[in-house]
């Protein structure tokens, strides 16, 4: 196995797609990081804390950036025929697919790690680290509540992150695969969520008792009860059934897939 | 492991897509030090059953055998293969030196060397930063082959692997694999269209027709199939054989049932054969060239008029 993540982190090293996406997405933490900065210099006075703080109205990004790091990893795979180098020299699909995906969760930590210290660096350069202006959090109880959010957010990222593998492995078109996971990690909790409000009775129950413990719900449920370590403990279990679940799916599927 | 011990055994392999039978029962074996070539027209099952042998598919029926593993066993024996199935491919963003490291550093193969020691004998130790994307044919062909080799496999399984050759390359595929079969004794097992090529190389033949084996064939018994001849029909096969041995000097002849020779000399001067028969009384009723190709003999076991 080690030696199987050893290769795809060769690749993904000599990738332009890595390069270019974590460029891209920095220079827009750029111009998000530079809009305080633009309004600090004409009326507002955002501090630091002000400006890290709106993070975690951004949990959204972390899945879409799922999406893009298991594309990085995995593009092409069924496209260029790749697979069947693989399994032709007797590499377990087990292994194959448990190596893309711990592949696809490092690229996701790699880039979670350094688009917070770009964002947080350049919010302590570009603005102040304190604002004597009301209604803003100190620096220190904003990275608080950023560390928390962060916290809550890395299990469910890493669930939804076996999801873009599992859809991926088990679709063989790219595009479809990933509006498979769009629906499912978007679409699926507020068709759910209808469904149980229109429903009602014992369904209807059911169906709004699953709702919360989707990803993204269960991320965004993490902004009114920053510090709740029952809260944080759920987030980890509901990333880890994720991730099993989807895993199990993935591998269920793979290992029953003709390789072409 | 013996010289006639099986590499590769099929016992009523099956394989099916919906109702179409891809391979229907076949029972084949590929033995230690063959060059096996698998002859068939499209859509005989070749690339199927190289595709189950490589674990890309799964079999619906039969059992598969690889130096004598089978079941999940089979998956470990495939590290000892190096395969090639249909069109090479490998990231195109990568270039030839990083695509089969990349596949090195996977299969945990030892020594950085083996990468250069497989782009060389290919001859793509040059292609510096060019991208797999920029490859012609002939050079995804070699680089598929260079993966094949990288791992000096005890068994190679390859599928057209001389498609999008050049001569010079075709000429070159045949010498590495002739050499790695002697030298290094690997077993292969290879498909092409190109029966000629086919023929140059391969030790042994198995003709596939609808997913089943028609033949299977050593090459020498093959040749002497195929070898070119003088088909004499003859009243007095004995007195003709005498005949041919006193009077041209020649033992390569078999006397078949019904007064039937089938000369291998003369063959650039029939006549010859044909004047010292009559001169010593022996009725000479028919006689014809005959001969074949590995083509002719696999369109007329096939039934003829079909491309291979």
């Amino acid at each position: 196995m080690l030696n199987y993540i050893r290769a795809e982190i060769y690749k993904l090293l000599r990738r332009p797609y890595t390069y270019i996406t974590l460029g891209i997405l920095l220079a827009l933490e750029g111009l998000y990081a530079s809009m305080f900065a633009f309004h600090n210099s004409h009326s507002m006075a955002t501090p630091f804390g002000g400006a890290i703080v709106t993070l975690v109205e951004m949990g959204t990004i972390g899945f879409c950036v799922c999406l893009l790091t298991g594309d990085i990893v995995f593009a092409g795979q069924y496209k260029n025929s790749t697979l069947k180098n693989e399994v032709s020299f007797g590499i377990s699909r087990t292994q194959i697919y448990l190596g893309k995906l711990i592949a696809q969760t490092l690229l996701s930590i790699v880039y979670l790690a350094v688009m917070m210290a770009f964002f947080l660096g350049l919010c302590a350069v570009c603005l102040p680290i304190e604002s004597e202006a009301a209604g803003f959090y100190s620096a220190q109880d904003a990275l608080t509540i950023v560390g928390y959010f962060l916290a809550v957010g890395l299990p469910l990222w890493v669930g939804a992150q076996a999801a873009v593998c599992m859809c991926q492995f088990l679709v063989a078109g790219e595009m479809a695969g990933s509006f498979l996971y769009v629906g499912i990690v978007f679409v699926l909790e507020t068709i759910v969520e209808l469904a149980g409000l229109l429903a009602g009775g014992g369904v209807g129950e059911l169906l709004l008792t699953i709702h919360p413990y989707f990803p993204r719900t269960m991320l965004d449920g993490a902004k009114a009860v920053v510090g709740d370590p029952v809260y944080l403990g759920q987030a980890w279990i509901v990333g880890a059934f994720w991730m099993v679940v989807c895993t199990a799916i993935g591998l269920y599927g793979f290992h029953r897939k003709e390789i072409k | 492991m013996t010289e006639n011990t099986a590499v590769l055994a099929a016992y009523g392999l099956s394989k099916a897509y919906g109702s179409c039978m891809a391979l229907d029962g076949l029972n084949l074996m590929v033995r230690r030090g063959d060059v096996y070539g698998l002859v068939g027209r499209n859509g005989a099952g070749k690339t199927t059953f190289m595709r189950l042998a490589t674990g890309q598919s799964t079999p619906t029926g039969g059992e598969l055998e690889l130096f004598g593993a089978s079941g999940k066993d089979l998956r470990l024996q495939r590290s000892r293969t190096g395969a090639m199935i249909e069109i090479p491919s490998f990231s195109p963003f990568l270039t030839a030196r990083e695509n089969l490291e990349y596949y090195r550093l996977q299969r945990g193969i030892p020594g950085r060397d083996t990468v250069d020691e497989a782009l060389k004998l290919v001859n793509l130790a040059d292609t510096g930063p060019k991208k797999f994307k920029s490859f012609s044919l002939g050079m995804k062909q070699r680089l598929g082959l260079a993966l094949a080799l990288m791992n000096r496999p005890d068994f190679l399984i390859l599928d057209e692997p001389i498609n999008g050759l050049d001569p010079e390359g075709v000429a070159e595929f045949r010498q590495i694999l002739r050499r790695l079969n002697q030298e290094r004794q690997t077993t292969v097992l290879i498909s092409s269209h190109i029966l000629s090529e086919l023929s140059s190389i391969a030790t042994r033949y198995g003709f596939m027709e609808q997913g089943k084996l028609l033949e299977e064939i050593s090459a020498e018994a093959l040749h002497d199939k195929c070898r070119t001849c003088l088909r004499l029909e003859v009243d007095d096969a004995a007195k003709a054989a005498a005949i041919l041995q006193t009077q041209l000097g020649t033992d390569k002849f078999e006397v078949l049932p019904g007064n039937v020779i089938q000369l291998y000399d003369c063959l650039d001067d029939p006549k010859r054969a044909s004047y010292a028969l009559a001169q010593n009384g022996v009725a000479l009723l028919a006689m014809e060239q005959k001969g074949a190709d590995l083509e002719a003999y696999f369109l007329n076991l096939i039934g003829g008029g079909h491309n291979a």
